[in-house]
């Protein structure tokens, strides 16, 4: 598969400024009671509710960069979100504990080539880091532009956080 | 309404189906006969959606628990509403309601 390359600036800021106003999503963001913010016109963080295990309910928080967006998905990480940053021996603790097969998170994975939002990979064909590892999505897997949306990548990390694949949070 | 009057109230013939697809988070709604299957109101859910079936699509309740629909594909909606999965009536009105997700596939671990 060929590595992605990132997309015009001005193409990429217009891409996220036309998701952020498409009413589907705007009102799905609402109904699953996302917390969607800019960072800037190329960066967001959403805020997630895991499902409730033990009678605790947990808060994430993922950072998405849009730099290759909308013809690659957007970077998607666990951050602090204090800092909105992951700092590999400090920010652990902010990260869920996902192994969906359709979505899972390596706190480090080990990157074959240089990868500039690593060291984290949130694995799915949603997220750009699936196509600079060593992954091959189907067909029906693979990221499409105009199909898939900033809104895919969300819903894809919110899924897992509410499925049994969920296991609670990482512990530092 | 008393719960005696409930139980006079004629068994309804259709339910009005919402269906989400949660990777374009696009909706369509339509209506069912209580008679057919699980299946048959997902094949015509995907003709509503101009969506085709995917290998790895995945079904599930739209209201939490999101219950998998899988065991019931095969099973008549009036059996949904037999075991009040799924299926309910709509606050302030006797029509019934089946609202049910298509999580389509994604690529992820070691795939």
């Amino acid at each position: 598969m060929t590595r992605p390359s990132p997309v015009n600036p001005a193409l990429a800021r217009a891409a996220v400024a036309s998701f952020l106003e498409m009413p589907e999503w705007r009102q799905k963001i609402i109904e699953y009671g996302w917390r969607l913010e800019s960072i800037d016109d190329l960066t967001l963080y959403a805020v997630l509710r895991a499902r409730p295990l033990n009678d605790r309910i947990e808060d994430y928080t993922v950072r998405l960069s849009c730099d290759y967006y909308p013809t690659h998905p957007p970077d998607a990480k666990f951050v602090n979100p204090q800092t909105l940053e992951y700092k590999l021996n400090k920010d652990l603790n902010h990260l869920p504990k996902l192994a969906a097969p359709y979505c899972q998170v390596h706190p480090v994975y080990n990157w074959d080539h240089p990868y500039r939002y690593g060291p984290q990979l949130v694995c799915s064909s949603m997220t750009l880091g699936y196509y600079f590892s060593n992954h091959s999505p189907t067909a029906d897997q693979v990221w499409e532009p105009g199909r898939h949306t900033i809104g895919s990548t969300i819903h894809t990390i919110h899924r897992a956080l509410h499925s049994t694949h969920y296991s609670g949070r990482y512990v530092q | 309404m008393s719960e005696k009057d409930d139980d006079k109230k004629p068994e309804p013939k259709e339910v009005r189906v919402t269906v989400h697809y949660t990777m374009t988070a696009r909706e369509k709604s339509f209506e069912a006969k209580v008679d057919e299957t699980v299946r048959q109101v997902i094949e015509e859910a995907y003709k509503k959606l101009e969506e085709r079936q995917r290998p790895g699509d995945q079904y599930f309740c739209h209201i939490e628990p999101r219950i998998d629909l899988s065991p019931y594909l095969d099973r008549t909606v009036r059996v949904l509403m037999s075991q009040k999965t799924c299926v309910h009536e709509q606050p302030h009105g006797n029509k019934l309601v089946f609202g049910f997700d298509i999580d389509a596939d994604t690529g992820g671990a070691g795939k």
